[in-house]
């Protein structure tokens, strides 16, 4: 039993509170940010983050659905159906080409590094890549229902948003398009800089294999900033529940007692029990949402942390090679190349923990605002008990499959892991270098 | 179609219950009868003695033919690096330790096991029986991986020992057979344990949709505000987690050892490998690489399937407190089923479900995850290790 299969009907209530839509203070909620007054009908579902969404859709990741009305997506038709089937078709056919010319000779001319190590440690790169992307389109494939599901509910809750309160929640994704820009460059770059590294004329297979990396890698990367774009979306929705209960509360009651000194009194608290219905229901809402978020994407995500961890690792070690060998000259192909993947990486990584930083924040703050609000009479101390005694030691966590919850600290986690493993690598440099050496001497 | 499928698939997990419950009695490790007239079990001397008498002469053939299993590989291995035969005995220590220590805890804790059988069997018998549980479909799932798990691992034995050692003798059978019916009983004990966490991760699944029903119907129906079901679903709540903390206690030392020593197996075995092919610098078959991969796979597997089912019945109970705050916004609801409410939600934000062993580690997947790190960090030191070796070795 999957928290999707939560099906609550809601009918009854909504209509008992459509009913008086004018008679509610809502001036302040107007000046909310991320609030904006506007009705349209016709604009695409999503818009902040269209430019993304087309580039899943086109790379067969995500499907592509039929935009039923302004709130509402359904399953994509036949001929899309058959487009993303086709297109995962052929990536599955190019990963195994890959892996094929991989174990043959023919992908000899990409590993020139003279170390035998790196070449184990670029070996082990390309595979950890080609599987993190096939498990990507794997479990895209897998969630195609369900990722539709949450759209879905995302949308109906911003119906619901509109009905109630006459607001269009916006997005604020801009910053989707702004890594969409820096991961094609990176990868861009990269390629460019393999195809320089190479030494002779490059051969078709070669080709093919460079273009596809940086396919695979650049897909990967933008679906993690899809996720972490829902993650905001998420975010957004709980900051708006939680500024609707601000506006409850003891200090921002007495604000407003002081501002209609000189007016006849008006008490905002006599729409608290309708609107504390409002504000828990959706709570509930968003929280299976985020739930759901979480149980799509976890899989993908603990494959490109592992992933990126790696990368890091290496390109950190690589670099260091590069000082300590060459008696302070760098490479300075080699240091462009370290520093694109690790500006890449470390992007990619700051955004997705703190965008989950930032959603769960916001989840767990809604029962301290709640625990502000100035309860007067029996009524209302009642519904915020209710609440509250409910929400006691249930914080909610993104998780990355259960093995560890991603927030900020996982930033810091990740780096304090990295300078751990680097150590150990670089022990076996010693180890290994000084093996070399005695060998050398006892040939003389 | 779809329907014929499935009532297969179920038959097939009644096929592995059964087969479990019969080769633990063949085995000596289930003492316990049924007793039909009152629908309850009992503990067998007979049994027992039976179990014991049949499992010292396992192990005293199993010693006594232990030379006869060895590889050649392995000898070449050791002569070549004395740290990973000093290791081999040191491992073989444990797994001797963990067959001791299972099987003594087993019968000695019998007469707690069949009383904590006897209550879940009345539970069954008496609550958990007329709900329709056809749609459960991890209970059969993890029963099915759990049998297939162990019959995986039993060939696997007998593809490594055979495909390594060419020299097919008398003494080489018994050994390779009497290792097997004492893995084979290990993997018995830590089945009972999967099968009865699995039975208590059911019961929870039926609250829980028994509590989603009832947020529905009161959701959609105006007039009902009342409902008598909520203080007898608390109280199976609290029995269930109780029983749990009985079962936990009863199979403390068994899983834990047993987590142990397949992950000790997978360190040593990855370690062996590594030194093998880089400092004795032997060419590696593609049989033998396949022969290797499927040992650890399995292994992997069986290790994370023990991890998998705790962290379901975890998350079951989380999602039990998850269920019970959607009664939040329901307007209307009676004063006293209200009151029942806030109480089983207390209860269940106070006290989880938790598979706590000896008060020292909770098993659920972040617990795994760090298990298999400290496990790659072993490894690498152990490759350390074996590094310095070499370098005094070739001065």
């Amino acid at each position: 039993m999957s928290p999707n299969t939560w099906v609550i009907e809601m009918n009854s209530h909504k209509s008992r509170l459509f009913t008086h839509p004018q008679a509610h203070p809502r001036s302040q909620l107007s000046n909310d940010a991320f609030a904006r007054r506007a009705v349209s009908n016709d604009n695409p579902v999503f818009e902040d983050i269209s430019t993304i969404l087309s580039v899943l859709k086109a790379s067969g990741l995500l499907p592509f659905y039929e935009q039923l009305s302004s709130y509402e997506v359904g399953p994509p038709s036949k001929t899309n159906e058959f487009y993303s089937f086709f297109v995962r078709g052929v990536v599955h056919a190019l990963t195994i080409f890959n892996i094929y010319s991989l174990i043959t000779p023919n992908s000899a001319q990409l590993f020139f590094s003279l170390r035998e190590t790196d070449n184990v440690n670029q070996w082990i790169e390309l595979l950890l890549c080609i599987f993190t992307y096939t498990l990507t389109v794997f479990v895209c494939a897998r969630n195609t229902k369900s990722m539709l599901e949450i759209m879905n509910e995302i949308l109906k809750l911003d119906k619901e948003v509109l009905r109630q309160f006459g607001v269009v929640l916006s997005n604020n994704c801009n910053f989707s398009v702004k890594f969409l820009v820096v991961i094609v460059c990176c990868q861009a770059y990269i390629m460019v800089l393999r195809i320089y590294a190479v030494k002779g004329a490059i051969t078709p297979t070669s080709y093919i294999l460079i273009a596809f990396y940086a396919f695979q890698n650049g897909l990967t990367a933008t679906y993690i900033v899809f996720a972490s774009a829902l993650l905001r979306i998420v975010c957004i929705r709980f900051h708006f529940v939680n500024q609707l209960l601000n506006a409850f509360t003891y200090v921002q009651q007495q604000k407003l007692a002081k501002k209609s000194r000189r007016q006849p009194p008006v008490s905002n608290m006599e729409h608290f029990p309708e609107d504390s219905l409002f504000i828990y229901r959706t709570h509930n809402k968003l929280l299976r949402i985020y739930k759901s978020i979480n149980e799509c994407c976890s899989l993908i995500i603990v494959c490109f942390l592992g992933y990126s961890f790696y990368t890091v690792t290496t390109n950190w070690y690589n670099l260091f090679v590069q000082i300590t060998n060459n008696k302070g000259i760098i490479s300075a192909h080699i240091l462009q190349w370290c520093l694109a993947w690790l500006c890449l990486h470390t992007s990619l990584l700051a955004l997705l923990s703190r965008s989950c930083g930032a959603t769960t924040y916001e989840a767990n703050s809604t029962s301290q605002i709640l625990a502000r609000v100035y309860g007067k009479s029996k009524e209302f101390q009642n519904i915020i008990d209710k609440f509250l005694t409910k929400s006691i030691k249930q914080e909610v966590q993104f998780t990355a499959y259960g093995f560890f919850a991603i927030d900020n600290s996982t930033l810091f986690k990740i780096f304090s892991a990295v300078t751990t493993y680097l150590v150990i690598l670089i022990q076996f440099k010693q180890l290994e270098d000084s093996k070399l050496e005695e060998q050398v001497q006892n040939e003389v | 179609m779809l329907r014929a499928h499935r009532s297969w698939y179920r038959k097939f997990v009644e096929l592995n219950l059964w087969a479990t419950l019969y080769s633990s009695w063949l085995l000596g490790l289930f003492p316990f009868v049924y007793i039909s007239r009152t629908r309850r079990i009992k503990r067998s001397g007979w049994l027992v003695g039976y179990g014991i008498a049949f499992n010292v002469l396992l192990l005293w053939l199993a010693m006594n033919y232990y030379e006869a299993t060895q590889s050649q590989a392995k000898e070449e291995l050791f002569t070549r690096n004395p740290l990973a035969e000093q290791i081999n005995v040191l491992h073989n220590g444990l797994l001797l330790l963990t067959v001791f220590v299972m099987y003594f805890r087993n019968w000695w804790m019998s007469d707690e096991l069949g009383k904590i059988l006897n209550v879940l069997l009345e539970l069954h018998d008496h609550h958990f029986r007329r709900y329709d549980t056809s749609d459960c479909y991890n209970f059969d799932n993890y029963i099915v991986y759990k049998g297939v798990c162990t019959m995986l691992e039993l060939i696997s034995i007998i593809w490594i020992i055979f495909g390594l050692s060419p020299r097919y003798n008398i003494g080489l059978l018994v050994g390779v057979l009497s290792i097997m019916v004492i893995q084979l009983g290990v993997f018995m004990v830590t089945t009972h344990f999967h099968i009865c966490v699995m039975f208590v991760y059911r019961s929870i699944w039926i609250i829980n949709r028994e509590l989603l029903q009832l947020v529905n119907r009161l959701t959609i129906d105006k007039q009902v505000t009342k409902s008598s079901r909520i203080p007898k679903l608390f109280d199976l709540y609290r029995r269930l987690l109780e029983l749990n903390r009985r079962i936990v206690g009863v199979y403390d030392y068994q899983i834990t050892l047993f987590i142990v020593s397949l992950l000790t197996v997978n360190v040593i075995s990855i370690f062996y490998i590594l030194v093998y092919v880089v400092s004795l610098r032997k060419a590696v078959t593609f049989y033998m690489f396949l022969n290797f991969l499927q040992a650890l796979s399995i292994n992997i597997s069986d290790f994370w399937l023990n991890i998998a089912l705790c962290d379901l019945a975890v998350s079951a109970n989380r999602s039990t407190a998850a269920i019970l705050k959607l009664f939040n916004d329901i307007p209307q609801l009676d004063k006293q089923l209200e009151r029942n409410l806030n109480d089983f939600a207390l209860f269940s934000s106070h006290r989880r479900l938790t598979f706590n062993h000896f008060g020292m580690f909770d098993v659920h997947n972040a617990m795994g995850f760090r298990m298999v790190i400290a496990c790659t960090l072993y490894m690498l030191y152990l490759v350390q290790f074996d590094y310095v070796n070499l370098m005094r070795t070739s001065t």
